[in-house]
């Protein structure tokens, strides 16, 4: 049987972030740099709750969305976790995504504000997809990405709707 | 299988699961109840017409886990939404009702078997709880 998922198991896995973050963008060792998760970093107490939530999704059944969908894989669950626990050591201030199991057995996560809003669907344990829109603006973009890669472009839509809470 | 428009001033409704784990404040609806199943090959969003159903038929269609909840949208403001950008997203409601599945319909984009995420993002906004 396997372990538990928990979100701090995947720490050693965040160093594949930021280094694939500088391979993307070219930074040199000059460039700003996103913070590089410790062991030491303070939990968000959030996190108990969202590990319970993926724990949840990790262990639906077929049909589980009443439509006969299929549940995320494991790994699907699990690199959802990691992108979260990247996010989350990279935003001090970072606040708590609705999360959701998707009928296509992806995992979601979304922030939302008044007028902003964004998603990031992990599609499988190396694909994503992200809509990001904003009402005001108006202005929206949607695309997809491997999860790993340009998770600092993640965080600034994040950050975005963040600032309008 | 019959293939008909549907009036703007039908009603549909849309099952979702609820009470679950990653329910978040309890009973919220989110873009992902109205998602496509990629795997499985969906062409729209199933949907049932309130002037064919109840909101207890769809809750007891074979395929409905134990307290799922129902929403529902008015056909037309359906076909009238637009993305965050003010355009149309051309969605339309059509009737793929057979005997074994009576007043089941569909949501679909201009493209079968697509829904782009604006899409999904505005039928969450318009969908409320029965």
């Amino acid at each position: 049987m396997n372990a538990p998922l928990t979100l701090e198991e995947s720490e050693v896995e965040i160093r594949e972030f930021d280094d694939t973050a500088d391979r993307v963008t070219g930074a040199g060792s000059s460039a700003p740099k996103l913070r590089p998760m410790t062991r030491s970093r303070r939990r968000r107490p959030w996190m108990t709750e969202a590990e319970r939530q993926l724990r949840a999704i990790e262990r639906l059944r077929v049909g589980w969305d009443s439509q006969g969908g299929a549940p995320p894989e494991r790994e699907t669950v699990r690199s959802a976790a990691k992108l979260l626990d990247w996010l989350a050591s990279a935003d001090a201030d970072l606040s708590k995504p609705h999360i959701h199991p998707t009928r296509s057995g992806g995992v979601q996560f979304h922030w939302e504000s008044s007028q902003r809003y964004f998603e990031i669907e992990i599609l499988n344990p190396r694909n994503a997809q992200f809509y990001y829109v904003d009402k005001a603006a108006p202005y929206e973009i949607e695309g997809q990405l491997r999860v790993g890669d340009l998770v600092a472009e993640v965080l600034r839509l994040v950050r975005a709707v963040e600032q309008m809470r | 299988m019959n293939d008909d428009r549907i009036a703007d001033d039908e009603v549909v409704y849309l099952r979702v699961p609820s009470t679950a784990p990653w329910f978040e404040p309890p009973d919220q609806v989110t873009t992902a109840n109205f998602k496509l199943n990629q795997r499985r090959g969906d062409l729209g969003l199933s949907v049932y017409r309130a002037s064919l159903v109840t909101t207890n038929d769809v809750l007891a269609k074979p395929d409905a886990i134990p307290q799922s909840r129902v929403t529902r949208a008015r056909v037309g403001d359906i076909r009238a939404l637009k993305n965050g950008k003010g355009e149309t997203l051309r969605l339309d409601v059509i009737a793929v009702d057979d005997d074994l599945d009576p007043g089941h319909a569909e949501i679909r984009g201009p493209i079968p078997g697509t829904l782009a995420p604006a899409a999904s993002k505005a039928l969450r906004d318009l969908f409320s709880l029965v």
